[in-house]
């Protein structure tokens, strides 16, 4: 079966507009396949919320349309309501400050 | 030159006035940037990290940089 961009795009806008906590990431929760998406899965795991999940690493093309959708570059990517919130670094400073869990919370 | 050379310099250019620290914490392409800047002021923390690929969004994308770790501050 031939998936086209188009449709690529459009999955991940429907999983963004259906999981009000959803991360595109390398791997998956159970098996993170980069440091980086680890240590953002693992803030969310602590802040105590439910979230969705992406890999992205099955087709580039994921990872392109994505980052044309949210203009951000790199991976892992989190969103909520709707909204990028930012990548590991700034996921893992909102966790660090207790804020991610209310964000995870207000969302749930 | 070195990547991280080259990504001190430009986020030194994109950042005059500000403070910019780039390491390499692995390989030569995972860089940690950690820029203080007036920029800074009042932005959200996506838009102040979103300042700090502008300047290096050709090195992401031909995947030149593997991981770029960054800190934000904002100088007053």
């Amino acid at each position: 079966m031939i998936v086209t961009d188009e449709q690529i795009r459009e999955e991940i806008e429907t999983a963004i507009r259906q999981n009000r906590v959803m991360l595109f990431m390398k791997g998956t929760p159970d098996m993170p396949r980069c440091g980086f998406s680890a240590q953002t899965v693992r803030c969310l795991q602590l802040a105590g919320g439910e979230f969705a999940a992406i890999d992205i690493l099955p087709d580039p093309r994921i990872r392109q349309q994505l980052s044309a959708h949210s203009g951000w570059p790199t991976i892992p990517q989190l969103f909520v309501d709707g909204e990028l919130v930012g990548g590991c670094d700034i996921v893992t400073e909102l966790y660090e400050s207790g804020e991610l869990s209310k964000i995870v919370a207000d969302a749930a | 030159m070195a990547l991280q050379d080259q990504v001190q310099g430009l986020l030194e250019a994109a950042f005059p006035d500000g403070q910019v620290s780039v390491a390499d914490f692995g390989g030569g392409d995972h860089l940690s940037a950690h820029v203080r800047a007036p920029q800074f002021a009042g932005l959200p923390l996506l838009a102040q990290h979103k300042l700090v690929y502008a300047p290096v969004q050709h090195l992401l994308d031909d995947g030149s940089i593997h991981a770029l770790k960054i800190k934000t501050e904002a100088a007053t």
